[in-house]
């Protein structure tokens, strides 16, 4: 097969002849034409005699030109992997040492599957060559000029260390940097560690509970995307802050991907059926996702199945993608799914299309639920002498060794219909196992309890009846804008197709009631008995979050035993143990030892990423703002108190330390924890990219000008009013957050690792490896070896300047102390660089045997090829042991919940499955339930804010991956070309000392689009092509204007993940909100521990957690055809961030709106291009074309 | 001009060559648009192997576009057909002093491959209402649609391009029916950039020669499918040997003709067959796939979706996207039990490739002592189970 190259080119002449770094515009590829004779054809050649080219041709030599041009060297295998999921195994094509190009590597059968898996890997793959090559990658490392100063070292070599506030200048962004060496970009990164951590000044005291946290909690690392890079890659940081115990910002909650539904419903993070489980249902609902744009690779078993004969719903206000697959697709009102869900829910129970028996088994639902309190029914309430559970123990500590420590929380109660008794049903007594098998699932009942004292109980299945009652096809219709037979004709097909899947994802996780959703999904899949069923469940398709699929690193790798080493500062360290900062959740005793290891293991603190973003800096928001409770109402119609709430989280308080008022930390559970930050680093996610409400994140806590700004700085001992001290970002290439930060660390891309890594991700069985295949082609360092060479250092200045002993490094990270690999590499000592990488595969060996799901497994065998984690079922159907093999589902009745009795979801009116308008795109009252919302009117709707603002996934990019490689720009909207027709931005990414017209200026070959009904664009006067101001309170952008039939009225979309560089002015993310939703908060809400089978209550890290509201977004649009023109428009509509008439000219900032906008200052005098092929959709031509009769009839 | 039979329009045709009768091996794939999702990983597997180079910027050899408003270059299609007189082919409606109908895009033409991805055509459908197609019972369609096509050169039996060449620089290989530009003769003149009716020979202004797709001649000759079809992740694209009546194509064109070539009217006999998409209005896929024959579509896509009463057709379906290597022939095993029927795949020279079952079982794991509660029967066939004494005890982790 390995076919040897022909044309003999240097590597290095390759290189320099293309201009790989060098001028990699379009075409201006490595050519390989210049090497292999295509210019030597412009010399005339004698044409010899041919008669018919069909039948022979006589010079065919010059065919071996493209046998050159597809010759190779060698091809190996790794992984691709982005933020998708997929983790697709793909063969690199290497020639001179450059990775010409990629394929699948079609070797899935290697993991003892069927070929149906084959191929995986898409577009991204693909191009990724003109991403690594290509003018964004950063090759070396880099720190903001103004930020550090260079030093002599005791040793006479040049050492960096960081400014003090005061001495600093520029600012964040400002594109001035400077090339440093590794020794001295750890040195700088350590000091400031341990500059942070030995400040008294930043004891960071929690003014809602009182807790204290030391210092070095104010070191923030953010490794996005753990599952996907878990031992030397992203999640060594996990590691590494697991050894200083620092927090650990967490991914999949922040990026809306987690649905809190399923915690709510099944105590489960997330329950995705695996994708060849996909063929097995006979019906598919698609509601609110994408699946044919989000699931590339996996996305043929959705079309096998309609091969099959399923049928295929999908409720979508537009005909996406994945409508044109539909048997039946149903327009609804952004928003309303679940008000649609209730309404078939309805009309199954009317239809008697339910599964009774699934009902009484699996679901909470035949539990009676007392009148009065709104809690279950316990045995314990009539039956004196039964064990007690007492819903007033709020002390944590308490409950943690009363409830959650046995795993039990009561027992409950049923009434049989046969024996006419009532009866006891333990967490255990699921299914089969159930000692009545006819619970009723109606009627009221009044029963005697243990006091003598009689309340009214009655089945929660008949409370969710009774509420579902309101929602009539008809009044559906009026709620949902959809036709009332459309709820009829899902539910008939819900009624007599069996097994039925249920998909959701983003579009209905961006939500502030996505929960609602998600619970109202469920009940549907419970009511008709798909759940737990090869083929039926509900699936949620977003997000890396499959880490506790390869279990053994959370038991081996992630948490580190400090085995007698010391935390930053030993005079801290009584302190520390007196912090109450360690959850009790995380305290449990070791079965080796037998003792507690609380006390022993320091390890990091996750906290949700959207409480520093919302809550901290110079402005934090206001938590009546970020929880909506202006906008949300109680049934009734009344608002919700914002106290009253906060009571339920008060009354958890033990020792009643909570002061009200405070600015930030309203309304948070105990186990939800957080500290203002002082130092971020960031690591492969373009973090500032993909921050909701992107421009108060950058005024509140990135963007600040040390030249200017001194007034504001003088104060930097105050934790409260500052911004962000250093901002650290590791990633491949240029993102705009490694343009906001003060350090910029660059790492190998996927085919240049030193160290292998493993990945695992949600549609597939597989783990699998990366590994380098070619030589790195820049200077950069594994983060691995970023957090040891800063630990090392770390341990260094301990050592040598506060003579105090750590040896973190040792501990955590071994291999670096066995030498740098790089160095190694130079010196030619290759048996140090394979000592070296023996040790880190080591590492992943650990983590293999510690595993569950990957006993057996070894890290030579995964360098063949995908494996297969072992699981119960293959495919991976959720629940399948629940309902098969009557084993308890999460939740602390061991059945789907549908009734909740937490506090707060009964003060918020979210106790059973219910609708909610939306807090923000609504014409109705925000947050309000029917019909009450009906009467009342939406404020942002009145504002002019009508346009539900749609930020979907798209095929060309990876979040915000690709949105600068060429070839993606090109295909990616309407408006990409080769022809570089709109070059206006620069991408900078080399050192220049502070001299930003060094910058390489690079035109982009496509611009993002904003998708408009042409009947709205009309109504607005804007053309196909023409560009228009998207704003709302927040924030706005200018983007250019595409007409599509296929949008909803009143609905504008724009593809996710677009730099900022790419938009004249603001970015997609200008106009998103920061929103929690306070029943995400619940701190009593029982779901499983992340990796193992414990129940646990409270926050969880990616698992019950707040989540973000990206979707739930109203925006107003108007056209514009120059920047001048928006700031004027901008001043009459007063938005905000467009008032300031000198944008960023030499004025000192007094408030969030002064903030100065680069690129309205750099675009100021840019006007808009025209686009050519205007009318071409309107050409008789293309009427007769699309009217399928084109011809002229003369023959 | 010689008098050749079109197979595909079943009518004797003009062309200036004379054509062989037959091929042992002709270079021909299906494209099934029921299971594209235009992600375009072909047009980048394409570009990334062959033009990447200077002068190549505006070339894509392999494009997807959303039909009806979309293609590269733009328009191609329904300009040719608004010049195209009913019932000639563009050979028999040349102009005096040409040998072929056609025209030369405009540069910005070229612009833009990608715009109008996924527009749609025809009537809105607004709030309040809902839309219900139910292929298998009556064809009717989506109001509203637009579907994605795939577009390669079609390595015709009768190339508009090589018809075209004034230098006799374009041939046809006689061992595989690949269309190829003599890089070294060709002298830039463009006609084949004018007569191609699909507009899959582009004009390099580097070298100043145009080229083409090459149909991947250097892995076609290692049994290997071209990069585009390996490359195809929605698994729409099956690449084979249309002249061999085992191949799994010969099956899908020739047997179940639920395959069809695009344009058949232009006359070229392209040798890419497209499984029309299900939920499109038949007239708009007649002008495209029959030749203004409507029951031919009609045909094509009831067949298509009652794949699940053929297993024959179910079997085939399952060898798209599995292999890189060109599968020859195949066999189906147990034909007459649909539910365990599996489907056996063979290379060129008759080797076993793989056996893929067509509705695979879900493996169980039970540990000692655990008992399933199922007593439907159909559902304890759908399972594998396996005892293991060393499993995970719970689905989640």
């Amino acid at each position: 097969m390995p076919e040897k190259k022909q044309a003999k080119i240097s590597r290095r002449s390759f290189l320099t002849a293309g201009g790989v770094f060098g001028a990699l515009g379009l075409g201006a590829a490595y050519s390989i034409a210049d090497g292999t004779g295509i210019l030597e054809t412009l010399a005339p050649v004698e044409a010899p005699f041919v008669e018919n080219p069909l039948d022979y041709y006589p010079k065919r030599g010059w065919e071996k030109l493209y046998k050159d041009q597809y010759a190779y060297d060698y091809q190996a295998r790794t992984i691709c992997s982005p933020n998708c999921t997929h983790s697709c195994d793909t063969t690199v094509f290497v020639r001179d040492g450059v990775a010409v190009r990629i394929e699948q590597s079609y070797n899935t059968q290697l993991a003892d599957v069927d070929v149906s898996w084959n191929p995986r890997g898409c577009l991204k793959g693909y191009t990724m060559i003109r991403r690594f090559y290509g003018p964004t990658r950063i090759r070396y490392p880099m720190v903001r000029v103004g930020y550090a100063e260079k030093y002599r070292r005791k040793d006479g070599s040049t050492g960096m260390r960081p400014l003090p506030i005061e001495r600093r200048s520029g600012m964040r962004g400002d594109g001035k940097w400077l090339r440093v060496e590794w020794d001295q970009i750890y040195e700088l990164i350590a000091r400031k560690i341990i500059e942070i951590a030995e400040d008294e000044n930043n004891v960071f005291v929690d003014p809602e509970t009182g807790r204290k946290f030391d210092p070095i909690k104010r070191v923030h690392v953010y490794p996005a995307i753990r599952a996907a890079g878990m031992v030397t890659r992203h999640a060594s940081a996990s590691r590494f802050t697991s050894t200083l115990g620092c927090m650990e910002y967490t991914e999949y909650d922040w990026y809306a991907d987690l649905p809190p539904g399923h915690p709510i419903t099944a105590g489960y993070q997330t329950s995705d059926h695996e994708a060849p489980d996909w063929r097995n249902s006979k019906l598919v609902m698609s509601m609110g996702k994408n699946l044919i744009e989000n699931k590339l690779a996996d996305n043929h078993y959705l079309t096998e199945s309609l091969e099959r004969g399923s049928k295929i719903i999908v409720i979508a206000p537009d005909y996406q993608p994945t409508s044109t697959r539909a048997d039946l697709w149903v327009t609804i009102r952004p928003g309303t799914d679940a008000a649609f869900l209730l309404a078939v829910a309805r009309e199954l129970i009317r239809i008697k299309g339910i599964d009774e028996d699934f009902i009484r088994r699996y679901t909470s639902m035949p539990l009676l639920v007392r009148l009065d309190t709104k809690k279950y029914l316990r045995w314990s309430d009539i039956d004196a002498s039964a064990e007690k559970y007492d819903h007033n123990v709020r002390n944590r500590k308490e409950r943690l060794e009363k409830y959650v420590e046995k795993q039990w929380w009561g027992d409950f109660v049923v009434y049989d219909e046969e024996k006419k008794t009532l009866v006891k049903v333990s967490r255990r007594d699921i299914g089969q196992k159930m000692p009545c098998q006819k619970a009723a699932l109606r009627g009221e009942r009044e029963v005697t309890l243990a006091d003598g004292s009689k309340v009214k109980v009655r089945p929660g299945f008949e409370l969710q009846e009774e509420y579902c009652s309101f929602f009539t096809p008809e009044k559906t219709a009026e709620i949902c804008h959809c036709h009332a037979d459309a709820v009829r004709k899902v539910a008939r097909l819900f009624a007599s197709i069996h097994p039925a899947a249920i998909h959701q994802g983003e579009g209905i996780n961006h939500w502030f009631y996505q929960n609602l959703t998600q619970r109202a999904a469920y009940l549907i899949q419970a009511l008709c008995g798909n759940l737990g069923q090869s083929g039926g469940g509900v699936s949620n398709w977003s997000g890396q979050y499959k880490g506790p699929n390869c279990d053994g690193v959370f038991k081996a790798w992630w948490k580190v035993t400090l085995d007698g080493n010391n935390p930053p500062n030993p005079d801290y360290t009584k302190k520390w143990l007196d912090y109450p900062q360690i959850n009790p959740e995380h305290r449990h005793l070791n079965p080796e030892t037998g003792k507690e290891e609380v006390s022993y293991v320091l390890h990091h603190q996750p906290m949700w990423t959207g409480y520093p973003m919302s809550l901290a800096g110079r402005f934090p928001l206001a938590p009546e703002k970020v929880r909506c409770f202006d906008r949300v109402r109680k049934r009734d119609g009344s608002f919700y108190d914002l106290k009253t709430v906060t009571e339920i989280d008060r009354a958890l308080d033990p020792e009643g330390k909570i002061r009200s008022g405070y600015n930030y930390l309203l309304n948070r559970g105990q186990s939800y924890c957080f500290s203002p930050p002082k130092l971020w680093w960031t690591l492969h996610c373009n973090f500032l990219n993909q921050t909701k409400g992107q421009p108060h994140v950058l005024r509140s806590l990135v963007k600040q000008d040390y030249s200017r700004d001194k007034a504001l700085t003088a104060d930097a001992k105050n934790p409260d009013h500052h911004y962000i001290d250093t901002v650290i970002t590791s990633d491949i290439e240029m993102t705009f957050t490694c343009d906001n930060s003060d350090i910029v660390l660059p790492v190998p891309s996927w085919f240049e690792l030193d160290y292998p890594d493993i990945s695992v991700g949600p549609p597939m069985p597989f783990i699998q490896i990366q590994q380098g295949v070619i030589p790195k082609t820049c200077e950069c360092k594994q983060d691995i070896d970023h957090f040891a060479n800063v630990l090392k250092w770390m341990d260094r200045i301990y050592n040598e300047e506060y003579r105090r002993k750590t040896t973190y490094a040792a501990t955590a990270f071994p291999h670096i102390l066995l030498g740098d690999i790089d160095e190694a590499r130079a010196k030619g000592d290759t048996k140090l660089v394979d000592k070296i990488v023996a040790t880190c595969e080591g590492y992943i060996q650990k983590v293999l045997d510690a595993g569950t799901s990957t006993s057996g497994l070894t890290v030579e065998r995964l360098k063949q090829g995908p494996a297969r984690l072992h699981f119960k079922t293959y495919p991976r159907i959720p629940y399948w042991d629940c309902v098969h093999l009557d084993q308890p589902v999460y939740t602390k009745t061991g059945r789907f919940e549908f009734y909740k009795e937490e506090d707060k979801f009964l003060a918020l009116e979210e106790n059973l499955c219910v609708f909610k308008e939306s807090v923000e795109y609504t014409p109705y009252g925000p947050g309000m339930q029917w019909p009450q919302a009906k009467e009342h009117k939406n404020p942002l709707w009145e504002k002019g804010y009508k346009f539900y603002y749609n930020t979907p996934h798209g095929r060309h990019s990876v979040h915000s991956s690709w949105r600068m490689t060429d070839w993606n720009l090109i295909w990616s909207s309407d408006f990409g070309t080769a022809r570089n027709t709109n070059m206006r931005d620069y991408v900078y990414c080399r050192a220049n000392d502070g001299d930003t017209e060094k910058n390489y200026r690079s035109p982009l070959s496509g611009e993002p689009q904003l998708e408009m009904n042409p009947d709205d664009a009309k109504e607005l006067k804007i053309e196909h092509g023409d560009y228009a101001l998207v704003y709302n309170d927040r924030g706005s952008f200018i983007v250019r204007v595409k007409h599509n039939t296929r949008m909803a009225r009143h609905q504008v979309t724009i593809y996710h993940g677009w730099w900022p560089k790419s938009f004249i002015k603001g970015s997609w993310q200008s106009v998103t909100g920061l929103y929690i939703n306070p029943i995400q908060e619940t701190d009593d809400l029982v779901h499983k521990t992340v990796s193992g089978q414990t129940l646990e209550e409270g926050y969880s890290p990616q698992n019950w957690a707040p989540t973000g509201v990206n979707r739930d977004c109203a925006v107003a649009v108007v056209k514009v055809t120059s920047v001048e023109e928006a700031i004027q428009l901008g001043k009459k509509l007063g938005i905000k961030d467009l008032m300031v008439a000198n944008i960023g000219l030499g004025r000192p900032i007094y408030s969030a709106a002064d903030l100065p906008d680069l690129w309205v200052k750099a675009n100021q005098n840019w006007k808009a291009p025209k686009w050519e092929a205007k009318d071409f959709a309107q050409s008789n031509v293309m009427k007769k074309f699309i009217a399928g009769n084109p011809q002229p009839d003369k023959t | 001009m010689a008098r050749v039979w079109n197979e595909q329009l079943k009518r004797w045709t003009e062309y200036p060559y004379e054509v062989p009768e037959k091929y042992d091996f002709h270079w021909s794939a299906v494209f099934n648009i029921n299971r594209c999702i235009a992600c375009q990983t072909c047009t980048m597997a394409c570009k990334s192997t062959w033009t990447f180079g200077k002068g190549q910027e505006h070339m894509w050899w392999n494009n997807v576009s959303t039909k009806p408003y979309g293609d590269h270059p733009r328009g191609f299609d329904a300009r040719l057909l608004a010049m195209l007189p009913k019932g000639k082919t563009i050979f028999e409606a040349a102009p005096q002093g040409e040998r072929v109908l056609g025209f030369v895009p405009d540069d910005s033409d070229y612009d833009y491959p990608n715009a109008f991805e996924d527009r749609t055509a025809g009537d809105h459908i607004g709030p309040g209402q809902f839309e219900e197609i139910n292929p298998g019972k009556h064809l009717t369609q989506d109001k509203q649609w637009f579907f994605y096509l795939q577009r390669i050169c079609n390595h015709c039996k009768k190339p508009a391009c090589l018809a075209a060449c004034p230098r006799k620089a374009i041939y046809k290989r006689k061992e595989d029916g690949i269309v190829l530009i003599d890089q070294e003769r060709c002298r830039g003149y463009k006609k084949c950039v004018m007569a191609c009716p699909y507009k899959k020979t582009f004009y390099n202004t580097y070298t100043k020669t145009s080229q083409k797709c090459i149909g991947c001649y250097p892995r076609i000759e290692q049994g290997e499918t071209t990069r585009c079809i390996s490359a195809c992740v929605g698994k729409i694209r099956l690449f084979g040997n249309i002249e061999d009546e085992r191949s799994p194509i010969h099956y899908l064109v020739h047997k179940a003709k639920v395959a069809l070539p695009l344009y058949p009217q232009f006359g070229t006999e392209p040798e890419i067959y497209y499984i029309p998409p299900r939920w499109v209005n038949t007239k708009f896929l007649a002008m495209m796939f029959g030749n203004y024959d409507e029951n031919k579509i009609k045909h094509a896509v009831k067949t298509y979706v009652n794949a699940r009463h053929d297993v024959e057709l179910l079997a085939v379906l399952q060898l798209f996207g599995t292999t890189q290597q060109i599968i020859g022939r195949y066999e189906i095993i147990n034909r007459h039990k649909p539910k365990e029927a599996k489907v056996r795949a063979f290379d060129l020279k008759g080797q076993e490739l793989f056996v893929v079952p067509i509705y695979p079982k879900v493996e169980v794991h039970l540990a000692p002592g655990e008992e399933l509660n199922i007593t439907d029967k159909e559902k304890l066939a759908s399972l594998d189970i396996r005892h293991d004494a060393n499993v995970p005890w719970r689905n989640q982790y």
